[in-house]
């Protein structure tokens, strides 16, 4: 009968979603987020730009090509970062050296091509123990930590497993797009294995 | 051309329709445990995946899916190698199939490159970002879960077991046309 198959499919229906509801009530709530930074720990001084005599500076200058997106922030200017940051913010840091930035891409990877002075970090690493690096980060310098972008959440775990290590670190974030914004906004890169890995 | 209704019962347990159905079941039923499994052992993974689709974006919906789909995913996947509700289970099944194949098509649609969450990090049939491989895949899933639609539960299936405990083994089955979705 017709009304017996749609009785037993509906019966699939509801005892999938019950079991799925008891499993999701006795579990702990899933954690989606990393937790929201603090505004005043999230808060970044921009120095002023020292007078750049660097030939490409000075060739940047005579262009006048200044993008108008880069952040070009006056003496003692600042930036609020969210945990979640943007490639503008991600900029600003790497070029004023305001940060320490984490490749938690796979170190084959991270091998091919990473943000020039990232350090390799993957979630893996922490499974062996605590990576060397994490001991060396200063509290009051900002840690971007970056994967593939898209739905990437390698960014994330790395994130969590370092707050989880040194809790004094607030100052972590994620760099969302990742990677691949990185290399299309044609930003300095490096190649090679992590120094630190050796 | 036999008429497929009719080879449902234990009497046509040998017939080619009734080994094509068994394959159907023990593949794809297979394949849905298998995927349910990995799932339920990281549900955090699971609603990842959903939220990167961007398709639903109240958070305890998400986390409630996690859970859902995966023991959804098992149970009719349990039924289905049991023989057990088979065309219901098969429904089941390609419904899934069919919401994900949906999410995949705009999900490419919209540029994005993302990872398939079928089976949690594992990456069983297909690697990269979700594309053409995904939606093979999961013709093929649709097409082995069709066979039991069609066919009914065939070879040591519980349905056909039930059959001829309530019945005379040589009866007509599918004389009447309802009874094809039993």
């Amino acid at each position: 009968m017709f009304k017996a198959y749609l009785l037993k499919f509906a019966g699939i229906l509801v005892v999938g979603s019950a079991a799925g509801i008891t499993h999701w009530a006795v579990e702990p709530p899933l954690k989606l987020h990393l937790d929201e930074i603090a505004d005043d720990a999230g808060t970044v001084v921009i120095p002023s730009k020292p007078k750049q005599d660097t030939p490409e500076s000075a060739s940047n200058q005579d262009e006048q090509t200044q993008p108008e997106d880069v952040a070009e922030p006056g003496a003692g200017s600042s930036i609020v970062l969210k945990r979640e940051i943007t490639l503008d913010q991600a900029k600003t840091l790497f070029e004023n050296n305001l940060a320490d930035f984490v490749d938690a891409r796979p170190p084959d990877k991270y091998e091919d091509g990473h943000i020039d002075g990232a350090y390799s970090v993957p979630p893996d690493a922490f499974y062996n123990g605590t990576p060397a690096v994490i001991d060396f980060f200063d509290v009051e310098r900002p840690i971007v930590v970056y994967c593939t972008g898209g739905d990437c959440h390698d960014s994330h775990v790395v994130v969590e497993q370092i707050m989880l290590i040194r809790p004094e670190l607030v100052r972590v974030h994620v760099f969302t797009d990742g990677y691949p914004a990185w290399t299309g906004a044609g930003l300095a890169t490096d190649i090679g294995p992590d120094p630190l890995a050796e | 051309m036999a008429d497929a209704s009719k080879l449902r019962g234990p009497q046509h347990a040998g017939t080619f329709a009734s080994w094509l159905s068994l394959i159907g079941r023990l593949g794809v039923g297979q394949i849905f445990i298998f995927a349910g499994l990995v799932k339920v052992a990281d549900p955090a993974e699971v609603a990842r995946s959903i939220q990167a689709f961007d398709v639903v974006n109240n958070d305890s919906m998400i986390s409630l899916a996690a859970y859902v789909i995966p023991w959804t995913e098992i149970l009719a996947g349990v039924l289905l190698v049991a023989g057990l509700f088979t065309r219901a289970a098969a429904t089941v099944i390609l419904l899934m199939l069919a919401g994900f194949v949906a999410l995949i098509v705009n999900a490419m649609n919209q540029g994005k490159e993302l990872e398939c969450g079928c089976f949690g990090k594992i990456k069983l049939f297909c690697d990269g970002p979700l594309g053409r491989c995904n939606l093979i895949q999961d013709g093929v899933f649709a097409a082995l879960a069709l066979l039991p639609l069609i066919l009914g539960g065939g070879r040591a299936s519980a349905d056909a077991l039930g059959k001829a405990k309530a019945t005379d083994p040589y009866a007509d089955y599918g004389e009447d046309e309802d009874e094809a979705f039993d």
